[in-house]
């Protein structure tokens, strides 16, 4: 098997509060190959996009990387000084952030934060022609290079921030919600042209979203997250058919039509536990129709049970020895 | 070009406002004014100045409308009536010569210190917790809580009259005529040092702190955090990302902290007897020369307005988003 | 003012900590209380400061703690009896002036439409004419004296604080439980008072003790001029008479030097007051705060990019 271009062992992320630190990630192992899309769903505070901006370091303060490693393409990035990283980020890894509306600087040209993008990383001689070339990739007319960000439409803007994480040619690329303030057309407009893009370079994405029949469409492979913790992983396919832990199914089931359904995931009662003070054992037992004593006893480690696919719930670690 | 205009209008209602404040006022004192306005001078003034006075007020026996078109016109032409102090020179002959004194003390002062207090605002919260960030504001604080002329009198005392390093008061050496040579303009600027110095000092606080806060806030913003993420320099990131946006609001307080500024500048030209409008002021109050006053007022009011309108000028450069209009 | 405390934090509680938590807030605190008793017990600790004691523009002395003035009165004996009437001024206006600027804000804010464009043109035109050169022309009007003077201060000073209030009475008005008071028939009076100023008590405090700055250093500068009544004792007045007799031109130092202490010293033990509550009702620097604190415990340093703490152990 190919290795991984990106590979995450145990990753923990705490924030620092007043009361003390809140562990948003807990030791989160996934796989990304080169080429693929692995889509991320879970519900909204899952930790999603702290995963993403952990990644390449770009989590804001309060918050600190508290164990596991990360490692791509060979690199120890979680050992990587400020010059390492800065050589990493974008060049290697880039990124499309969940709040594009907010992500652009609001008084300098959309031009001016591709040119400088492509200067600060040494391919600034082709400069606003470039830049121009990656709006038109995206579907924006190169004149617009001088606009500013409030001249802009959501749409667009969110383009803008494609075009901008496609700048340097990264091997992988991080969409957090890339089209969630937007409406369907638009959506399906701006997937189809990652989907495009992404078959013309070949680099890896990753795919965070919270609406699982879009991310089940469009990924190769899914992991699924709930309250910081990783519950399943595997090909989409897989999991679109037979999702084999409870939460998993529970969110596949608020989406009766994996196409074009935009129901929310509201059919699993109850809401996600505070990661101030999580419940004991699994994190999803309180909500769990199948939960066990055992359940509120002891943390399920992720298990294997088929190619690829592994998932981690008491039922199945049961259901094997049984 | 609309927000420009927008503001111009803004500006033109509060220079009316001003006007008009300046024709009610005497005439809102309790009882009635021009008997309460002219006991004061009785047996001071010659009957032509009582005269010029009253002509200065419009106090006539014109029905109240009138007297204020007639203050209006006036005014428009530039005829701010006759000082009573400096008697019989006209009040805009008085200001003139003083007003650009004290353009360039101010302006001097105001534009220094909020490019020293911006810079400085910048490296505080760049570097978050480090000695700048933790001993500078606060000592800053302590020097901007003594009133300016207070500091002025400090700063004469020790540096001009004790060890002698700076004269002691007026624009430049009584041995000098003004003119566009080297050695006046050094000793003008030798004679500004001390109060120019004590305004910088006194308002660096504050233009460091409302720098360092906004630029907290924007640091933490999302477009700073796309900034990082994309590897950009750090100096870039904290300069044309972070500064940048912080800028505005610091702009938007430079405009209005002007007047404030103006104030103590005015009380700080007093203690160095520097020939502006603030020692024209003292005058004016201590020989009840009303229409002095109210002429000064009257100026520094338009300055001001004027200068909050380039301010918004330069904001309106600074900021597309004002620019208006989806291109 | 960055802060705006959620409804249901105790106010005072969130002051108590501020004082508590940031050490320049305690030594402001500490410095308020000081020129407190001043005030409160002036008489009882320093002599009559009307009274001639000795010669003019003695330097301080062990009888004369600090010197005499120009007509030889004792130096310490005014700045006593200045604090006491400069205190009780300044935070009076301080009061009325956010009282004056809350009643005009809140009703800028609540009612909108014609009100809000009205006011917000008045506090407007009063935020951009210059405040002493206007206090002059009113006061010089006007009989001096301490009336006159707390007059002239509120009327150059409420503007800002109505342009503040209006502002978060508009992000009030937007709140839910406001917008469902509305809706429920309730009187405007009853919103007003109920709903919206209680959610603004800490920011009122906040003003209160930014406008009693100013309305010290704005009444000590127009005394400065010669505008307050120049037979009473003042900080402002103390610093009138000091520059009428050319106290600087004769090395009398002392004469001034005090003065102005007092009132930076009241002045800066109020604002790190403020900027203390201002950090600590900011949720995102207190996150911060206890990141920084978190780290170097941890034995790292803060730096530019997410650190990483790996407890090996
Ligand atoms: N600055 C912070 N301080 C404390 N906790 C935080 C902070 N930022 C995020 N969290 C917590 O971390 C958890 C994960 O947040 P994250 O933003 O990663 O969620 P997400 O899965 O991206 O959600 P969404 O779908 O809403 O984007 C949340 O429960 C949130 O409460
Ligand atoms: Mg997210």
């Amino acid at each position: 098997m190919a290795e991984p271009l990106l590979s995450i062992r145990d990753l923990c992320v705490d924030y620092v509060t007043a009361d003390g630190p809140v562990r948003a990630l807990d030791r989160v192992s996934l796989d990304v190959m080169p080429g693929e899309t692995l889509g991320i769903a879970g519900e909204s505070g899952s930790g999603k996009s702290t995963l993403a901006q952990a990644l390449i370091r770009v989590l804001p303060p309060p918050a600190v990387i508290t164990g596991g490693s990360v490692v791509f393409d060979g690199l120890d990035v979680l050992a990587l000084d400020e010059q390492g990283l800065r050589d990493l980020r974008w060049k290697r890894i880039a990124m499309v952030f969940q709040s594009s509306m907010d992500a652009l600087n609001p008084v300098i040209t959309v031009g001016e934060q591709l040119t400088d993008t492509l200067s600060a990383h040494g391919a600034g001689q082709q400069g606003r022609e470039r830049a121009g070339e990656l709006l038109e990739l995206v579907g924006i007319p190169a004149e617009r290079l001088t606009a500013f960000a409030h001249q802009l439409s959501g749409g667009m803007r969110q383009r803008v921030g494609i075009a901008l994480a496609l700048a340097l040619e990264p091997s992988l690329v991080i969409l957090d919600e890339p089209t969630t303030a937007l409406d369907v057309i638009v959506e399906r407009d701006i997937l189809a042209e990652i989907r495009n893009l992404q078959r013309a370079r070949g680099f890896a994405a990753v795919f965070i979203t919270h609406d699982i029949g879009r991310m089940l469409q469009f990924s190769d492979r899914v992991a699924i997250f709930y309250a910081g913790r990783l519950v399943e992983v595997g090909p989409a396919r897989t999991l679109a058919d037979e999702p084999r832990h409870p939460y998993t199914r529970g969110l596949i089931n608020a989406f009766p039509s994996v196409h074009g359904d935009m129901r929310k995931a509201a059919s699993i009662p109850g809401s996600p536990p505070s990661l101030r003070t999580p419940p004991p054992g699994c994190r999803f037992h309180p909500r769990c129709p199948h939960a066990m004593e055992v359940c509120s006893q002891r943390q399920p480690e992720l298990v294997q049970i088929g190619p690829r696919h592994a998932a981690a719930c008491h039922l199945l670690i049961s259901g094997e020895s049984a | 070009m609309r927000y420009l205009l927008q503001r111009l209008g803004f500006y033109l209602i509060a220079g009316w406002a001003a006007l008009t404040l300046n024709f009610f006022l005497p005439r809102l004192m309790p009882g009635d004014p021009a008997t309460a306005l002219f006991a004061r001078f009785r047996g001071r003034l010659a009957p032509e100045a009582m005269a010029a006075l009253r002509e200065t007020f419009g106090l006539t026996e014109a029905p109240l409308l009138q007297q204020y078109f007639t203050y209006l016109s006036h005014v428009l032409r530039g005829d701010l009536g006759i000082s009573v102090a400096y008697f019989p020179t006209p009040v805009s002959e008085v200001i003139a010569t003083g007003m650009l004194w004290t353009v360039f003390l101010a302006g001097t002062a105001v534009v220094v210190s909020f490019a020293i207090g911006t810079l400085l605002g910048i490296v505080a919260a760049w570097r978050r917790g480090g000695w700048i960030d933790s001993w500078l504001p606060s000592t800053l604080v302590f020097l901007g809580a003594f009133p300016y002329f207070w500091l002025a009198m400090v700063a004469l005392y020790l540096l001009g009259f004790t060890l002698g390093w700076f004269p002691l008061g007026h624009a430049y050496g009584d041995d000098l005529t003004p003119a566009f040579t080297l050695e006046f303009m050094a000793d003008v600027f030798r004679h500004a040092a001390l109060p120019v110095g004590t305004v910088v000092i006194a308002t660096l606080g504050g233009w460091l702190l409302s720098m360092r806060n906004s630029m907290i806030t924007v640091l933490g913003s999302d477009f700073v955090n796309l900034a990082r993420a994309k590897g950009l320099a750090p100096a870039r990131v904290v300069l044309r990302y972070a500064a940048r946006n912080a800028l505005l609001p610091s702009i938007t307080g430079f405009g209005m902290a002007l007047g404030f500024v103006l104030g103590g500048s005015l009380l700080t030209e007093i203690v160095f007897s520097y020939p502006g409008q603030g020692y024209l002021l003292v005058q004016a109050v201590r020989n009840q020369d009303y229409p002095l006053m109210q002429g000064i007022f009257l100026v520094i009011t338009l300055a001001v307005l004027g200068s909050n309108w380039l301010v918004d000028v330069i904001y309106m450069w600074l900021d597309p988003r004002t620019r208006g209009g989806r291109s | 003012m960055s802060g705006s405390p959620q409804r249901g934090a105790n106010p005072l509680a969130m002051w108590l900590l501020a004082v508590r938590s940031d050490r320049r807030a305690t030594v402001g605190a500490f410095v308020l209380l000081l020129f407190g008793l001043l005030a409160c017990l002036g008489p009882w600790i320093a002599s009559d400061p009307d009274a001639l004691v000795g010669m003019p523009l003695q330097p301080p002395s062990l009888e004369h703690w600090l010197g005499t003035t120009g007509q030889g009165q004792d130096v310490f004996a005014q700045m006593v009896a200045g604090t006491r009437v400069s205190l009780v001024l300044g935070f009076s206006v301080g009061v009325v002036v956010v009282l004056v600027g809350a009643l005009i804000g809140v009703a800028a804010g609540y009612f909108g439409g014609r009100v809000d464009a009205m006011l917000s043109l008045l506090f407007n035109i009063f935020l951009v004419i210059p405040g002493l050169p206007l206090a002059i022309i009113i006061a010089a009007y006007l009989p001096s004296g301490p009336l006159t003077l707390a007059l002239v201060l509120i009327v150059t000073g409420w503007a800002w604080n109505a342009r503040v209030i209006r502002a978060q009475t508009l992000a009030q008005r937007q709140r839910d439980f406001v917008s469902a008071a509305i809706v429920a028939g309730e009187s405007h009076w009853r919103i007003i008072t109920r709903e919206i100023l209680p959610t603004m008590t800490s920011l009122i405090v906040a003003q209160v003790i930014g406008s009693t700055v100013y309305a010290i250093g704005a009444q000590v500068g127009l005394e400065f001029l010669g505008l307050g009544d120049v037979s009473k004792v003042t900080w402002g007045t103390n610093l009138y008479w000091a520059q009428n007799d050319s106290a600087l031109l004769t090395g009398a130092w002392w004469t001034f030097a005090p003065t102005g202490l007092c009132v930076a010293l009241v002045g800066f033990g109020l604002t790190m007051l403020n900027s203390a509550f201002d950090e600590i009702s900011n949720p995102r620097l207190q996150l911060e705060r206890a990141w920084r604190a978190h780290l170097q415990a941890c034995g790292h340093s803060p730096g530019r990019s997410t650190p990483v703490v790996i407890d090996r152990g």
